[in-house]
């Protein structure tokens, strides 16, 4: 039972149709932006993302 | 000579690197949960622990989290994964949490050229037992935790809405009983049920199993929904 997902590039995730509008937006937003910073930023995204749902779900 | 063993698996997870049948289960020593880990759920799968040829067969779980790519490994996380309530795939946001560990006797097997064993001898180690499901579970869970937490809550009906949740308030009927008897001062008994509940509900928060109460004598239905919630009192919050 070895369900290898590998991670999609950018160009993968814009042309996937199960892919959130959220998602694409922000890919291409980021495309444009320095690499260092735009992961950096994205980092923070989620880690805030994910204080947040352990906030508003009661994860402990 | 070639060893023939079943060792731990290092890297901070206590777990067994290795099942074979010569494992005995010995007793499952329950301890504190730790801390969940969320993430999604990028491969799981069979193989030797850390991907060395040189280790025992495991089974890695592969999550991708806020702070990045992270593996964790441990021959229980397979039945965790297929026997879980929500049985998770690849794609989905996941909760993991170690359980506890669960003795088990190791023995260890050195091997001749042609095969005979040489020496066995048997260790004691621990293997990690994991909850992996899908992080809605954990969601539903915290809720039904508060739900027991909740002293004032209408049992009956919070029954009728969750009745996993049964066993639970029988359980939290027999402790009461059992204070009712056997301890005298109130605030002993008021503080030894409030414990008593907060371990109950702390553990259905965790994601451990709910617990199976079998009664002897199996109660009515209007029975088991007669736990009353102590009287307000002056200094309780205002809700």
């Amino acid at each position: 039972m070895n369900a290898t997902s590998p991670l999609p590039n950018s160009h993968a995730i814009l042309e996937d149709p199960k892919a959130s509008e959220w998602l694409k937006s922000a890919l291409m937003s980021a495309a444009t932006r320095d690499p260092i910073e735009a992961l950096n930023d994205a980092l923070v995204l989620a880690a805030s993302l994910e204080e947040r749902l352990r906030r508003e779900l009661d994860l402990r | 000579m070639s060893k023939d063993s079943d060792k731990a698996a290092a890297g901070g997870i206590d777990s067994i690197a290795s099942q074979s049948p010569r494992f005995a289960t010995r007793q499952i020593r329950p301890r504190r949960g730790g801390s969940l880990l969320v993430g999604r759920l990028t491969d799981h799968g069979r193989a030797n622990y850390q991907f060395r040829a040189d280790e025992n067969a495991s089974y890695y779980v592969k999550l991708l989290t806020s702070r990045g790519a992270k593996t964790l490994w441990g021959k229980d996380l397979e039945r965790a994964l297929s026997s879980g309530e929500t049985r998770p795939s690849v794609g989905d946001l996941i909760g993991a949490r170690r359980a506890g560990r669960e003795a088990v006797t190791v023995t260890a097997r050195r091997r001749a050229a042609d095969g005979r064993i040489v020496t066995e001898e048997a260790h004691y180690a621990h293997r990690t037992r994991w909850i992996v499901e899908k992080v809605q579970f954990f969601a539903e869970r915290a809720r039904l935790a508060r739900r027991l937490r909740d002293e004032q809550a209408d049992v009956r009906e919070t029954v009728r809405a969750h009745p996993e949740l049964k066993s639970s308030f029988l359980s939290v009927r027999a402790a009461q009983d059992f204070a009712a008897r056997r301890i005298a001062d109130p605030r002993d008994r008021e503080r030894f049920l409030s414990l008593m509940r907060e371990a109950m509900a702390a553990s259905i928060h965790r994601g451990e199993p709910l617990p199976a109460v079998r009664l002897r004598d199996p109660l009515r239905k209007e029975e088991v929904l007669t736990i009353k919630p102590r009287s307000p009192r002056l200094d309780d919050p205002t809700r």
